[in-house]
């Protein structure tokens, strides 16, 4: 379970990038953050990583506080940044097998590698490519099959469809699904308003730091969520 | 999870073209160091082995007569270092001899045959290997391993893991550590089989134990290298900055500050010229005339008589002159010394310049070798000019009056002949390892106290390094 | 096009930290080095100016003296270290002058030459040299990398054009680096008021900051090759400090060291001996007469014709003893040159020999002092010879004054030619090499 608790960040120049911002994410459940760029959702992460302390309130990852015990909050979370460059001298099983060991898991074959990277959809031959010939949705699909492996009850997902073809981000989106019916509680970031509502449990907007609006899969399935999520996106910029 | 991020490191580096050319310079080097060394010092070896057979063959054909042994002139001289490829230290140009006899001692000279006219670049010995191409390669390694990290995204996702930042810091040392000593260990053991191979020259367990303790500074010193770089990257969050910094912190270290080190001393430090000091002399010289004890005219006794006044007046003025003279180059010396020596200290503000001088102490060449073997002269001059003077006294016929004027003074000391076996010879005494290790204590305690320095630095930054 | 990108390349290094900073650290060495090695050499030049008042001896030896070289002050060369006195009389004409570094109150002692000194030919031949790999390594991976050069090559602009203007903008960055550090020098230079510069001295500066211009124009070459033919800015950055470190530093040493092999000098016994060859057919003559001068000494009866003998066959002696002493100098000097040829592959040595030429501090203007010191000697020995010949005439002669002359700079030009030429190749070979390579690479 990941929890926001009245999460607040102030930058040292002023900016207020989070202001007091509140939600939940249980097992089983994925959660998208939606907003527009600089409205706070990657500092909601970064706070979730301890990346960055957080000027008030709290983040918890299975009820830890990540800010007060950063090494045990992270042994719960798996994590997919936006832009996955990762070792391109390695392989792809080596990248994996890197993160893996990281992640607390030392003692899985070639064989699990490989399921888990047949499982993001990476073609055979690939597997021991070195990454620096993958295209980026191949080393997204990398970076999926690393927070696959290390098995953690929570996953944190940066803008991962951002610059995937139609195709691979179709390809994610089961793999989502997969992952929340085996009970993972999924954070997401995105501005893929297609994709939000096609995995979302529930969904948040974020604009200048506040979550404006939370509305479960029932509530925004009823409304047109991209009117919404545009009417809000036009009161920021009137 | 430390051992995983050595791994990685490991194979991250391992197989690049960089860690190529690097392991080919390194061994290059190396190789060459050994084959050059090994010619080198074997004709050295042979010269100065040369001087020491003439010297010893001018004893015992001077020791037929005490009065002849005075006047010898010996020629002492410092044989070359076995472990001279350890660290060359400019010994082409450093004297390594002096000639000295009961009455006189020369100032020191080099004793071999030299072309002045090649400008002098560095010698390809185990200190210029590591002060300037492993440090640049350490440098290479090291520039980028937040700042590249951070960039690629991988900083990020190592991070999310129950991974501390001390074990991300600790693991990049320890694995580029691994990578740049690899090579080096590597061309350590040709280099020390090509010299081997050489039947001139002989190891001993002493010697071979000093090499590794050396090894084990270098190793240090590559650990301080690494430092330097990853605590230059854990300032900066783009490579192109932390090689920018970098660049000036290794031209400041490894150039400016030796250069100007010596400028300071000499302005602290004054040292008279040769003029200066030969004109002191001659002041010297005069006062002590003035003073009317003594006297250079000559109205002397022949053989067979007892000195009269006048010689006992003209032989204590010379004496006197000479003592003087001895004394007053020696302080010379000595001023010139203590000049060196605290541009030595004064440079030793950069850590390179700390393991340049560790090499000097551990291969027995440069300054402190040079100081050694004139602090072994002078002992053994001393205890040489004690043996001719308890020769002299043993003998019921000398007038025991010794002075350094040949045409007069023969007739008043011994001329009886000293057996060559007993005439204390001079052998250079290169130092025991003990030695080496006390004079090099504080060095080395520097240079881990700057490693431990850089790696609390690096640590501090970072602990506050924003990995987004 | 070619303007658009010369002018963004002079600004994207005019912004960048690593210019300023690089441009800095010369300034700031160079400023430093001058003062320090100036204030060296206005005490050299006194000590000399002392030194040659008190030539007026008529007594057995006179002192010849070499000025010291007021471009010494910005390329040291071999000025200090060959020394600028020596000692000459009828018994000897030595080749070597006295001590390691002279005996004045400006000599060096030798314990201290572990500590290199810094000069002008120092800081451009190691430290800028480095700064331009610094500028040069990632002029086009490191825009591959950022993905800048796909965006400029998206645009109408062809690629030799891109190439070439990279080229100008580096040559134009280390040319304003270079004058304005010479410029910080001469300025230095020309305020002190001890020091007194000629027109001949201006053209030689002008001379060696061309050189050094082209020097630093080759790694900027090789560093704009090297950045096109690898992808990543590291390993780019590696390859050339590896080739900096080899050129300038292992292969000198290497070429030194086979000159050595090849070229072996003969040792003091091998010399005494082919002097005592050489001699060999005037040795009883002159055994006779030493013996002669020898008793006329102990009988203090002065014989003229005996004091003649003597000094002719001494003068003899030393004239002969001369000419195996300048074959040993000249077999060094073969050495050397030797070095030079086996280092010819180096910019470090080719710069070096370039410039210590112009600065008139190379081994040259020394075997040049020498052999003027021969006809000088020659000249002495004609007046001291009036000592036994014509007393009244020796009294009445006057010390011949020791000339040094001036070699012009058209001769030193033409000596340096060849270097120039090898250094210019170097530059355009890495040139034509990274302008080829430029145009076949793979930019995305």
């Amino acid at each position: 379970m990941l929890q926001a608790i009245d999460l607040s960040k102030r930058y040292e120049d002023g900016h207020l990038a989070l202001d007091h911002v509140n939600f939940e994410v249980k097992s089983g459940e994925i959660f998208c953050l939606l907003g527009a760029n600089g409205a706070g959702k990657t500092t909601a992460i970064n706070l979730f990583l301890n990346f960055i302390d957080p000027t008030d309130g709290k983040a918890l990852i299975n009820e830890i506080d990540s800010c007060k015990l950063p090494l045990e909050a992270k042994k719960h979370v798996a994590y997919v940044s936006e832009n996955v460059m990762l070792y391109g001298n390695f392989t792809a099983r080596q990248n994996l097998d890197f993160f893996a060991k990281l992640g607390g898991k030392p003692n899985l074959s070639k064989n699990d590698y490989y399921t888990v990277m047949r499982e993001v959809g990476l073609q055979e031959k690939a597997f021991e490519a070195k990454l620096k010939t993958f295209s980026k949705g191949m080393r997204q699909k990398i970076g999926i099959a690393i927070a696959i492996i290390k098995d953690a009850e929570n996953i944190l997902l940066d803008e991962p469809t951002s610059g995937l073809d139609p195709k691979a981000a179709a390809e994610f989106q089961n793999m989502l699904l997969r992952l929340k019916e085996q009970g993972k509680a999924i954070f997401m970031s995105t501005h893929d308003i297609f994709r939000a509502k096609a995995v979302a449990d529930r969904v948040g907007i974020m604009k200048e730091g506040r979550l404006v609006m939370l509305r479960t899969r029932e509530q925004f399935l009823e409304e047109n969520l991209e009117k919404v999520y545009l009417e809000y996106m036009q009161e920021t910029t009137a | 999870m430390l051992h995983y991020l050595i791994d990685k490191e490991l194979k991250e580096h391992i197989t690049t073209p960089k860690m190529l050319i690097t392991s080919g310079i390194i061994l290059l080097v190396m190789i060459i160091n050994g084959l050059v060394f090994n010619s080198q010092f074997i004709q050295q070896q042979q010269k100065m082995n040369q001087e020491i057979i003439t010297n010893s063959n001018g004893l015992q054909d001077n020791a037929g007569s005490l009065f002849k042994l005075l006047f010898f002139k010996q020629k002492l001289v410092k044989p070359p270092s076995k472990l001279g490829f350890i660290a060359i230290a400019k010994e082409e140009v450093l004297p390594n001899g002096i000639k000295t006899n009961y009455y006189k001692e020369t100032e020191p000279e080099h004793y071999k045959s030299q072309n002045n006219y090649f400008s002098r670049f560095r010698s390809l010995d185990w200190t210029f290997l590591l002060i300037y191409v492993i440090s640049f390669v350490c440098l290479a390694f090291s520039y980028n391993a937040f700042s590249g990290e951070k960039v690629k995204g991988t900083l990020k996702l190592i991070l999310s893991n129950n991974v501390s930042r001390g074990t991300v810091i600790l693991g990049k040392l320890i694995g580029l550590h691994i990578c740049i000593s690899m090579p080096f260990f590597i061309g350590i053991l040709i280099n020390i089989i090509i010299i081997q191979l050489n039947p001139g020259i002989a190891l001993t367990g002493g010697d071979y134990l000093i090499i590794l303790i050396f090894t084990l500074v270098a190793f240090v010193f590559i650990a301080m290298n690494l430092l330097l770089g990853l605590f230059i990257s854990s300032l900066t969050s783009k490579p192109a900055h932390t090689l920018n910094l970098l660049l000036i912190v290794w031209i400041m270290l490894v150039i400016i500050i030796p250069s100007v080190s010596w400028v300071f001393s000499q302005k602290i430090i004054d040292v008279a010229s040769e003029e200066e000091i030969a004109i002191r002399l001659s002041n010297e010289i005069d006062k002590i005339y003035e003073s009317g004890n003594y006297s250079w005219s000559w109205n002397g006794a022949w053989a067979g008589q007892q000195p009269n006044d006048t010689v006992k007046r003209r032989a204590a003025g010379i004496q006197a002159t000479d003592a003087h003279r001895i004394m007053l180059y020696r302080e010379y010396l000595d001023q010139k010394f203590k000049q060196t020596s605290l541009a030595i200290k004064l440079s030793k503000i950069s850590p390179f310049s700390l393991f340049r001088f560790i090499g000097e102490r551990f291969s027995d060449n440069g300054y402190f070798g040079f100081k050694r073997f004139i602090d072994q002269t002078r002992i053994y001059r001393a205890t040489m000019n004690s043996f001719m003077t308890q020769k002299d006294q043993q003998d019921p016929d000398s007038f025991h009056l010794l002075w350094s004027e040949p045409w007069a003074s023969g007739t008043f000391s011994s001329h009886k002949p000293v057996a060559f076996e007993e005439i204390p010879q001079f052998k250079y005494q290169p130092p025991e390892l003990a030695e080496i290790w006390n004079r090099s204590i504080l060095d080395i305690s520097l240079l881990i106290a700057w490693c431990i320095l850089l790696f609390a630095g690096t640590f501090i930054a970072f602990i506050r390094y924003d990995v987004r | 096009m070619l303007k658009t990108i010369f002018l963004r390349e002079l600004l994207e290094y005019f912004k960048s930290t690593k210019f300023l900073i690089g441009f800095c650290i010369v300034l700031f060495l160079m400023s430093t080095s001058t003062y320090l090695n100036m204030t060296e050499y206005v005490q050299r030049h006194q000590d000399y100016l002392s030194a040659v008042e008190k030539v007026t001896t008529r007594g057995f030896s006179v002192d010849v003296l070499r000025e010291p070289q007021v471009m010494s002050v910005l390329i040291q060369g071999k000025d200090r270290k060959l020394g600028n006195q020596l000692e000459i009389n009828y018994m000897r004409i030595p080749v070597e002058t006295s001590g390691y570094m002279g005996g004045f109150a400006s000599q060096h002692h030798r314990f201290l030459a572990g500590f290199q000194a810094i000069d002008y030919a120092f800081i451009v031949r190691v430290v800028m040299s480095l700064l331009v790999i610094f500028l040069a390594y990632n002029a086009i991976c490191g825009e591959k990398m950022q993905g800048t050069l796909k965006l400029a090559l998206s645009n109408a602009l062809p690629r030799d054009k891109l190439i070439l203007g990279k080229l100008l903008g580096g040559l134009a960055i280390i040319g304003i680096m270079l004058i304005s550090a010479t410029l910080a020098c001469l300025l230095l230079l020309m305020i002190n008021p001890q020091i007194a510069l000629q027109g001949i001295h201006y053209t030689r500066l002008a001379g060696i900051t061309a050189s050094s211009a082209l020097y630093l124009a080759m790694f900027f070459c090789m560093g704009l090759y090297i950045s096109v033919l690898v992808n990543k800015s590291g390993t780019s950055l590696m390859i050339l400090l590896q080739i900096w470190v080899f050129l300038i530093i292992i292969y000198p040493n290497l070429s030194v060291y086979l000159a050595k092999k090849i070229i072996t000098l003969p040792g003091k016994e091998q010399l005494a001996d082919q002097k005592r060859a050489v001699f060999e057919p005037y040795q009883k003559e002159y055994d006779i007469n030493r013996k002669a001068f020898h008793d006329m000494i102990v009988s203090g009866k002065r014989d003229k014709n005996i004091l003649i003998n003597n000094f002719n066959i001494t003068a003899q002696r030393a004239a002969m003893n001369h000419l195996v002493d300048m074959e040993y100098s000249q077999q060094m000097t073969r050495q050397m040159h030797v070095g030079h040829q086996l280092g010819t592959l180096s910019p470090a040595v080719l710069y070096d020999s370039i410039v210590q030429g112009f600065a008139r501090t190379d081994v040259s203007a020394f075997d040049r002092f020498l052999k003027e010191v021969k006809i000088y000697w020659d000249q002495y020995i004609e007046q001291y010879k009036l000592r036994y010949t014509d007393r009244e005439a020796y009294k009445n002669s006057d010390l011949p004054v020791f000339k040094s002359s001036q070699q012009s700079i058209s001769v030193i030009i033409a000596d340096s030619i060849k270097p120039h030429i090898l250094l210019l190749m170097f530059s355009v070979l890495f040139f034509v090499l990274a302008y080829t390579s430029f145009l076949r690479k793979d930019v995305r």
